[in-house]
Order: structure tokens, then C-alpha cells, then sequence
């Protein structure tokens, strides 16, 4: 395999035992077809994805709101934000 | 991808396909990315506490090191945190005779659950290109943030900071997603890595 050096990823490096031993891992960075397929779908609904973040950063708030009222009456500190 | 990075991440500079590497989830392109970057021994630095998996997921198919950074109760979103950062670095350098290549932060960060600030990325941006080392953004909660809320600016990734304007090398940075988190979809498998650096797509894609 070819391997970068860290830094300024200038030089190349022949690790030969590397190369075999990532070619033998490397059956499973694929991403499969259908996956590819679904997430295509599911990225090409920009309405779909609109509602779900909003819909998502809603819950998301009413939770924390519930936790740190929780906390806060129980005298726990927490870090305010997020 | 590209359309949603462009549409909720706000990058400096345009995000094309060219610009992203899918994978089998981000646990893949966390082992990619120890592979590709380091050699065995060196060391990737890390804040603590954070996420428990990224020793298997970089470490063991890399024989990487792992170099956590104690805050010694500063807080790890704050610029003191660089500080700490900084002397984790430079304790691993000089006195372990560690080399550190690159800065994995989670942002936001599992598992505090908090968003860092722009003005600590732009100090870790500007750490990583004093030392020369990649930093690894892992922005896979990045639309799991809360609804609005006054006391924080929320998520800011770090593609969303020009980095010629700050004198950082955009070579350096790299930006790991995926639908895991955000789509409630673990089980599509779908990680993408998000990097202005093609040679470093490159490498990345000869391990895939």
C-alpha cells in the first residue's frame, strides 16, 4: 500500500506486510451498494431532512430543558449551553 | 453529501464531491485515518474523557499510540484547554520521544455534548499548524444539537473557518460524518471523510 508520511504528506512510503495486512481488512471500509443507494434517497429529500433536523433540535431542547430543570433543583451543576 | 455539508456546515470554502470519501461508517475512517497518518508508535492526541472506542478503532489496527491530554479541571472547550493540549504534545515529544501526527477532537463532543466555541477551534486550528500535525474532526453529531438557544452560537464545524485567513495549512484538516447519528441510521454503515487534501483521499481510498 502507499503510505503517507504525517507531516506534510510529502514523501511515500512502501510498507509491503502493511499493504498485505490492509488489503486483507479492506473488504470491510466498503460502503455497500444499498447503503449508498438508501442515504442517496434519504440526502436528495430536502424537505425530508428539513422537518427531521427541526423536529430532532425540538425534542433534543425539551429533553435538556427537563434534565436540567431536574438537575438544577437538585442542586447539580451543569454546563450551560450546548 | 456535498449538498448537505454545503447546506448545514457552512464551509469556507466549497465542498464538491471530490472533497469526500465514503466508507463503511466512521469506525472505518477512524482506522483509515490511524493507518494513513501514522506510523506504529506515533501518537495521536486526544482530550479526556471522550470516546471510549477510538483506542480499538485507531490503535489496534494501526499500533498507533493514543496520547490523552488531562485538562486539570479546565474546561476542555475553553482556550486554556489548547494550553493543555500543547504541554500533552510537548511532553510526549520531548520526554517520551513520542511523535504525535495528528489532533482528534469530537465535535460536538460525545460524550460531554457540548459544541466547541470558534474562537478554541481557531486556537487548536492554529496549534496543529504550529506543530505540523492533522487535526481530525469528528462532526458525526453535528446535526444533533439542541433547538435555539442564546447562551451558545451551537455547532461550528471547522470547515466553516477560512483557514488561509488564520495561517493554517487546509491540507491539515479533515472532517470525518456519517448517518449514523444524525439520520438515526447505524445501520445503513455510510461514513464519509471530508478533506481538502487529495493525496490524503488518496491514501485513505487505497485502504478501503
Amino acid at each position: 500500500m502507499i503510505l503517507l508520511t504525517p507531516h506534510s504528506l510529502d514523501k511515500v512510503t512502501i510498507l509491503p506486510r502493511r499493504g498485505n495486512a490492509d488489503k486483507s481488512s479492506s473488504r470491510f471500509y466498503w460502503p455497500s451498494n444499498i447503503s449508498c443507494s438508501i442515504a442517496t434517497m434519504i440526502l436528495e429529500d430536502h424537505y425530508f431532512m428539513k422537518t427531521l433536523f427541526q423536529q430532532s433540535h425540538q425534542l433534543l431542547r425539551s429533553h435538556r430543558d427537563l434534565a436540567t430543570q431536574v438537575l438544577a433543583g437538585a442542586g447539580i451543576p451543569f454546563a450551560p449551553g450546548g | 453529501m456535498a449538498n448537505l455539508i454545503t447546506t448545514y456546515f457552512y464551509p469556507a470554502s466549497p465542498i464538491i464531491s471530490d472533497n469526500i470519501l465514503f466508507t463503511s461508517g466512521v469506525t472505518s475512517l477512524n482506522a483509515m485515518c490511524a493507518l494513513c497518518l501514522t506510523d506504529p508508535k506515533d501518537g495521536i492526541l486526544l482530550g479526556q474523557p471522550i470516546y471510549g472506542s477510538f483506542d480499538g478503532d485507531l490503535s489496534v489496527p494501526s499500533s498507533c499510540q493514543l496520547i490523552y491530554t488531562p485538562f486539570q479541571g479546565d474546561d476542555p472547550f475553553s482556550l486554556n484547554a489548547v494550553v493543555r493540549y500543547e504541554e500533552a504534545f510537548l511532553k510526549a515529544r520531548d520526554e517520551d520521544g513520542v511523535s504525535v501526527r495528528a489532533l482528534l477532537i469530537c465535535n460536538p463532543h460525545n460524550p460531554l455534548g457540548r459544541c466547541y466555541p470558534r474562537e478554541t477551534l481557531v486556537a487548536l486550528l492554529q496549534f496543529c499548524q504550529k506543530y505540523q500535525i492533522h487535526i481530525i474532526s469528528d462532526e458525526v453529531y453535528a446535526l444533533s444539537v439542541y433547538d435555539e438557544d442564546s447562551s451558545t452560537d451551537g455547532f461550528i464545524s471547522v470547515l466553516s473557518i477560512e483557514p488561509a485567513s488564520i495561517g493554517v495549512d487546509p491540507a491539515l484538516i479533515h472532517v470525518l460524518y456519517g448517518m449514523s447519528k444524525d439520520f438515526a441510521a447505524a445501520g445503513l454503515r455510510l461514513g464519509c471523510l471530508i478533506s481538502q487534501n487529495q493525496r490524503f483521499l488518496q491514501a485513505a481510498l487505497s485502504t478501503r
